[in-house]
């Protein structure tokens, strides 16, 4: 089971990804470009976009590796989507088994959702004082908040609250850092682009 | 992987909390007091992931309309081409 800091190991040196996370990303979306024939002059605009957008994925799970949750998910999708893509009959997809979380971790997060999310009593006129509508309705927008970030980190579903904050956190680092390579990329393309022209 | 067992404390929770808040555009930072409202933080968390999501998909847009259009015969064109292919 990864630890909290394990999963976090993205984030040496500086916001959105080390430099040598970069590095790695930048060299496995080329490859992947590479395996996906977006090169080729007869591709469709939609369908090297979708490939694109598949080796991106791609490069950011495999050089993130296989340390969290969020990582072989994405791998996962990706595979299932090559195989839809290329028309092989594929049983719907593996799904991303996250590792169960320690027993201790899994008492102790329940312990501090349960503190958040206590309800009043009916008829105990202590608790009511104590825990007021306030208290409940910010409980029931945690519980929507979290949700919604199940659904938006791949794997989140599977995850308890606080493996799922860890992940969220590495997750995010991680799309920083392929979104800043996607822009070093297409600023390449667009200068090869330029020159190109003036040479006309 | 590593399977250390130790107890995930308030204090691992708080550096996380403190990390996200540190992750997100500056903008929410200054109105945020000590004890900033978690599901305030969370929701912007998703904002934040969903705007870079967008962000990777308008790039491959862009990526796409970038290698449609390469000039076929310039000497830098074949040098991506390769680099590519």
């Amino acid at each position: 089971m990864a630890s909290a800091r394990g999963v976090l190991g993205v984030q040496g040196g500086g916001g959105g990804g080390s430099g040598r996370f970069k590095r790695a990303l930048l060299r496995n979306l080329i490859i992947g470009l590479r395996k996906g024939g977006v090169a080729s002059r007869e591709m469709g605009f939609r369908e090297r976009k979708d490939a694109i957008k598949r080796a991106a994925d791609a490069a950011l799970a495999s050089a993130r590796g296989a340390a969290p949750c969020w990582s072989r998910s994405l791998a996962a999708d990706v595979v299932a989507q090559q195989h839809r893509s290329s028309g092989t009959a594929n049983s719907s997809g593996e799904c991303c088994k996250a590792p169960p979380p320690s027993p201790r971790k899994m008492i102790v997060c329940k312990k501090i959702l349960r503190r958040s999310l206590r309800r009043p009593r009916p008829g105990n006129a202590t608790t009511s004082k104590k825990y007021g509508a306030g208290v409940v309705a910010r409980a029931m927008l945690m519980r929507k908040r979290t949700s919604v970030l199940k659904e938006i980190v791949p794997g989140g579903k599977a995850l308890d609250v606080c493996t799922l904050m860890a992940e969220t956190l590495d997750y995010a680092v991680s799309l920083k850092a392929q979104v800043d390579v996607m822009q070093l990329l297409v600023r390449i393309l667009q200068e090869q682009n330029a020159i190109a022209l003036e040479k006309q | 992987m590593s399977s250390r067992r130790g107890r995930i404390t308030d204090e691992e929770i708080n550096e996380l909390i403190s990390k996200l808040q540190a992750l997100l555009p500056e903008s929410s930072r200054s109105r945020s007091a000590s004890r900033s409202s978690a599901s305030k933080l969370l929701k912007e968390t998703c904002s934040y992931i969903k705007s870079l999501h967008r962000e990777v998909d308008d790039l491959s847009d862009r990526l796409s309309e970038l290698m449609s259009t390469m000039d076929n015969n310039s000497p830098q064109a074949e040098i991506i081409r390769s680099l590519l292919r």
